[in-house]
């Protein structure tokens, strides 16, 4: 679905680092370098960012509520 | 070592396509090429009858049209997901032209179309609107960007026809079998058996039995009944033969064998009684036996009955008379020799004996025989039809119209049937052990549970309950065919199998003819159209069940190779799928043969052909005589084969555990069910799915360790799981047991949150009489305009987003003739309405409401959790972050286990999981955890310990931590480390069950039994004993009387009666003994049911011990 705002283990937020992240990879950043610059140090922050799996995109290929806004 | 041929697996197919491809190709192949040989392979039926012209009627076409909305007039296409929702049957509709000759007087023929019901049509098949969509496409149609499909819908459920092992087609077995002495007197053991099926699939099974007395006898079964055929009277009807012809033909080289040779020379002579000498003598004596049960016309003389006995269910593979008689002769050697004990008899429980029954070629085989059925009801439909309309000439055309309409039946309801419960209605069987569970649900649980549908393979439901144990067994025959970890434990294990990820089973009978030639050409001697003559050193030669010549045994081995050159170049027409069995006259007692294969549904799978370095499609027959390395290493110099991989020989599923080959077995397959029950990701396009019931967690992860599986077939899509940091430690003691502590603060933010999707319906109360319903969804008063029931919307339904808790409104339903509302309550867990449907089952009244319901599942105490290692747990309390243990960087662990889950059950597989996850974590990459990646000399422990080193951990993946409670340094460092968890799909609030007073049973008032129906749990015997063992008497009267049948009875304190007792304005009184001597006594109420039985049945029960004389 879409990154779960807290760090699951440690409870630091870490839902305002997914776009940075993203974009910091989309720029050939090496995932470890990313998870750096952006203050993931304990291995359980960097493991949100890294195995999250955004299937919000996914889902809303079936968004039912699409044709309303048009 | 990369292959240089062009003849790589590169180009193939989509992996996640190719898991799928058993079901749809295999349909395509019946709709391509099965169906349309129909008409020239089906038998015509005869209307014969006196009063009637004679006729003959067959099938001349079959065509199948495409899912069409048919209450529409626009006909628009009709698509899957349309009749998923609306609880329809996806199907085609499926038309035949049937053809009548009347050969009476004026000789016509006449041809006519008939609708023949509709034919469900599998997904993404050639006959599916979902073929050839692109992904965008298919989103468009409400399906899964990457829907494969392989199943069918059937009344909205998704059906999925299951794989079968059967007997492997076309090779003569071996057999010693104690069930065929019960075959009649004399019979022995002893049998051949092979397994003969035509071009069209359909399949019949020939055994040649041995007798004491040295005889032998073929059986044949027509509509499931068994008929013997004395085999010398079979070889005459076959070919016409002398006696010496006969001799020559079986005993050939060997007349010093005198086993043998006595028995044919006493088996020929006494056939002599009968009188049968010519061919045309033993068919027609074959056919008066027959003509009955064929179901044939007066015309056909009784050879010609013989002759179509013997096309029908005798080697039906094999066109040719001459070669059936050769094949005959082939099968007889065999039992002769078995039964002399120089052949050894044949395992028909390894692969090697072994073929699948594609769901196609089921569809085929029963489609078929569902035609000829027809053709049978239309002609005796035309006497009955004769009788009722005497004046009408059964000769015109419009007649025939009438009666195909009339006594022809729906063949698409009949496989619609056959889908929707799984039971087989057939009148022969189609040579099948079994008639029930042809079909299972296409459950979308999750995606692994999905696709293990599509990828399973059942022995029979026979071997069920059969005490014998071999069939289960695990034989190195099944290697690289089937999984030897995806089993489930239990009634059905080493029963129910999947196919190994490398297994792709053949669809094509592929083209053979040049093969005969190139077998000539390396030194077999062909037989041509001569009778078999056995010669001696020579093996028989046998392609796809016909012996096309003889091969010196020195010969053999070059032979197989130069083929398999042949065939994996691909020259001199030499299939690619053939598969050269040669059993090596080398082997004792074995019946040396070069046996050959090239026809449908057979185990194959590639591997790499060393000499030519490319790869080679082989077979489970061919497999055991070959040899093969699983690594490098292995290589001999008697090596000609290379597995491609060694995970070659797992499963999808199996194939998804991290470092499985550092886990004892049992927690693999352990891993393989629960993989399956796992609440996941299943499906995206949830607005459109209407399951019973369906799972979702809410920030599922990709596991940090995975294996090359996990990608390459699509599981990232759909994930199934949290990477979950866990200690490995004993902590507050509520960890014992398999039990697993879950942070509080981990619950707090989400981890492990799911949903239940639950799906209802409130339907207008006359089902049968829809349309004429008067009832329909309204809230809204017709005088006043006002809403009849305030939370609902006006249209008579809950809104989406709406809470319901029990007892709510769920529909407010208006009767339109009385004028009064009648609300529907809802009952059960709370939940929210996700949305709701109005269904009109293909008719344009609304008469169903199907409410999507969902159920917020946190994690509660008692739900089930698992590693990806059979380490499965229930969650025993949410404990606080403030009192968890804690490492120096801060991090508090998501979970704890015990370390006593290991040493017993050797999970190694999970440690290294732990730690390599830990290290991917640090280091931002995925491990890759694909099996036997590792060795004793590159050691995976030494490889990820480096990197924990390198991260500045120790390398061991322990961490010092520190007491949640007193904030001091615990003593042993604790192994610590990222571990992917599943939650199971187990959870308490579907499970717990609790009473105080509830509904009981009405004859015996005693609480009643299930969950559903809010009733008690069983109080047992072992219970019972348990409480009188503890002598607390009060507690036993307690559960057994007081909260179960108490009553209260008047009953005669003179004669014990407690049924007859009357009651008049003096009061009350027995109405056996006229006592008044009556009082109330407390007695269980089955007691009392029991006295009225008994009464009924005019015996009297005294509840008295000093009953007056």
């Amino acid at each position: 679905m879409i990154i779960p705002v807290r760090c699951f283990t440690c409870g630091k937020v870490i839902a305002n680092l997914w776009e940075p992240y993203q974009r910091l990879l989309a720029e050939n950043v090496s995932a470890a370098e990313a998870l750096d610059q952006l203050g993931c140090n304990r291995y359980c922050c960097r493991r949100m960012l890294l195995t999250h799996v955004d299937l919000i995109d996914n889902l809303l290929a079936y968004n039912i509520h699409a044709h309303v806004e048009q | 070592m990369a292959p240089m041929s062009a003849n790589t697996l590169d180009d193939g197919p989509d992996p996640m396509k190719a898991l799928f491809s058993n079901h749809v190709d295999s349909f395509n192949h019946f709709t391509e090429h099965l169906m349309p040989i129909f008409p020239q392979m089906m038998e015509k039926v005869d209307v014969d009858h006196e009063s009637l012209p004679y006729m003959r009627l067959s099938i001349s076409d079959i065509s199948l049209g495409y899912p069409t909305r048919m209450w529409d007039d626009d006909k628009d296409p009709l698509f899957p997901s349309e009749c998923r929702e609306a609880r329809l049957t996806y199907g085609a509709p499926l038309r035949i032209k049937v053809l009548r000759e009347i050969l009476d007087g004026d000789s016509r023929v006449d041809e006519i179309d008939f609708n023949v019901g509709e034919l469900p049509v599998m997904t993404c098949s050639d006959h599916c609107h979902l073929n050839g969509l692109t992904p965008d496409q298919l989103i468009a149609q409400h399906e899964e960007r990457r829907e494969q499909g392989g199943f069918f819908i059937v009344n909205g459920n998704e059906k999925c026809l299951r794989m079968f092992v059967v007997n492997r087609r076309h090779y003569p077995f071996a057999v010693h079998r104690s069930a065929f002495q019960k075959r009649g007197r004399d019979y022995t053991p002893y049998g051949v058996m092979i397994r003969c099926v035509m071009p069209d699939e359909t399949s019949t099974t020939n055994v040649l039995h041995y007798l004491t007395d040295g005889s032998s006898r073929f059986r044949i079964i027509l509509d499931k009944q068994e008929y013997f055929i004395p085999l010398v009277l079979l070889m005459r009807a076959l070919v016409p033969v002398t006696d010496q012809e006969i001799y020559d033909a079986v005993v050939g080289p060997d007349p010093e064998n005198t086993f043998l040779s006595e028995r044919i020379l006493k088996m020929v002579t006494n056939s002599h009684g009968n009188k049968i000498f010519t061919q045309e003598q033993a068919l027609a004596f074959i056919g008066s036996k027959f003509r009955v049960v064929m179901r044939l016309g007066s015309r056909h003389t009784d050879a010609d009955v013989g002759r179509k006995l013997i096309n029908q269910f005798v080697l039906i593979h094999l066109n040719s008379y001459r070669d059936k008689f050769n094949l005959l002769v082939q099968m007889v050697r065999k039992l002769y020799g078995l039964a002399q004990g120089t052949v050894m008899p044949d395992s028909m429980d390894t692969s090697m004996a072994h073929e699948l029954l594609m769901p196609g070629n089921l569809v085929a085989m029963f489609v078929k025989e569902q035609l000829t059925e027809w053709l049978h009801a239309v002609s005796r439909g035309m006497l009955i039809h004769s009788q009722r309309h005497a004046s009408v000439d059964m000769a015109s055309v419009q007649a025939l119209r009438d009666v195909g309409r009339r006594h022809g039946f729906d063949i698409g309801q009949k496989l619609q049937f056959l889908l929707a419960t799984g039971n087989l209605v057939s009148r022969s069987g189609l040579d099948l052990l079994q008639v029930a569970g042809l079909s299972i649900v296409a459950e979308k649980l999750n995606y692994q549970r999905y696709l293990s549908h599509f990828r399973g393979v059942h022995r029979g439901s026979f071997f069920v309950d059969s005490k014998d144990v071999t069939v289960r067994r695990l034989l190195p025959e099944s290697w690289g065919f089937l999984c030897p970890i995806h089993t489930p434990d239990g009634p059905s294990c080493g029963l129910a199998c999947h196919l190994a990820q490398g297994c792709i089973p053949t669809l094509v009978n592929e083209d053979t003819s040049a093969v005969p030639d190139v077998l000539v050409s390396l030194g077999m001697v062909p037989l041509g159209d001569r009778l078999i003559l056995p010669v001696e050193s020579h093996c028989p030669v046998l392609l796809d069940g016909a012996v096309i010549g003889h091969l010196a045994h020195n010969l053999l081995p070059r032979v197989v190779s130069t083929l398999r050159v042949m065939k994996v170049r691909g020259e001199a027409n030499i299939p690619p799928h053939l598969e050269i069995g040669a059993v090596d006259p080398a082997l004792p007692r074995q019946m040396a043969m070069l046996a050959m294969f090239s026809g449908r549904a057979r185990y194959s799978r590639p591997v790499l052909n060393l000499g030519l370095n490319a790869y080679e499609f082989i077979g489970s027959f061919e497999q055991v005589f070959m040899n093969i390395a699983v690594t490098p290493d292995d290589i001999r110099a008697d090596t000609t084969h290379m597995e491609i991989t060694p995970t070659e020989m797992l499963d999808v599923i199996a194939a998804l555990t991290p470092y499985s080959d550092y886990n004892q077995s049992p927690r693999c397959m352990y891993q393989c069910v629960m993989g399956k029950q796992t609440m996941a990701t299943p499906v995206h396009s949830f607005p459109y799915r209407t399951d019973n019931k369906m799972y979702r967690i809410q920030s599922p992860q990709l596991p940090v360790v995975e294996t090359d599986a996990q990608g390459r077939y699509g599981f990232n899509e759909y994930p199934h799981g949290t990477n979950a940091v866990v200690a490995v430690l004993s902590y507050t003691g509520y960890d014992m047991e398999d039990a697993m502590i879950i942070n509080q603060g981990a619950w707090d933010r989400g981890m492990f949150a799911g949903t239940v999707y639950v799906t209802k319906d409130v339907t207008l109360v006359d089902k049968r009489a829809r349309s004429a319903s008067t009832q329909r969804f309204s809230n809204v008063v017709p005088d006043t305009g006002a809403k009849f029931c305030s939370t609902l919307d006006v249209d008579g339904l809950a809104m989406p987003g709406q809470r319901l808790v029990s007892g709510d409104a769920m529909a407010c339903i208006f009767d339109t003739i009385t004028g009064e509302f009648h609300l529907k309550k809802y009952k059960g867990e709370d939940a929210i309405v996700e949305d709701v449907r109005l269904l009109g089952h293909g008719t344009k009244d609304l008469v169903t409401a199907r409410y999507k319901l969902r159920h917020i599942r946190r994690p509660t105490i008692g739900d089930k959790f698992s590693s990806r290692h059979g380490q499965k747990g229930v969650l025993s309390v949410l404990w606080p972050h403030t009192d968890f243990p804690f490492t120096e960087s801060g991090i508090v662990p998501d979970c704890l286990i015990n370390p006593h889950a290991f040493p017993s059950r050797m999970t190694i597989g999970m440690l290294m999981e732990s730690i390599a996850g830990k290290s991917s974590c640090l280091h931002a990459v995925k491990h890759d955890a694909t099996p036997f990646k590792y060795d004793e000399v590159n050691r995976a422990s030494e490889a990820i310990g480096e990197e924990l080193r390198a991260a500045g951990y120790s390398h061991y993946g322990t961490e010092t931590m520190y007491s949640g409670v007193y904030g001091t340094q615990l003593v042993a460092d604790i192994f610590i480390g990222v571990v992917y968890y599943q939650r199971l799909r187990h959870m308490v609030s579907d499970k717990y069950q609790v009473r105080a007073t509830g509904p009981v049973n009405q004859i015996t008032r005693q609480p009643i039994k299930g969950r559903k129906a809010g009733g008690g749990i069983r109080f047992g015997e072992m219970e019972r004993d348990s409480l009188i063992s503890h002598g607390v008497a009060y507690m036993l009267q307690d559960r057994t009387f007081m909260s179960s049948d108490y009553s209260e009875h008047r009953i005669c304190q003179d004669c014990g009666n407690v049924v007859a007792i009357g009651n008049e304005a003096a009061g009350h009184y027995c109405r056996l003994c006229r006592s008044r001597s009556i009082r109330w006594v407390s007695l269980p109420y089955i007691l009392v049911y029991l006295a009225h039985e008994l009464a009924g049945m005019n015996v009297q029960m005294s509840l008295l011990e000093h009953v007056r004389e």
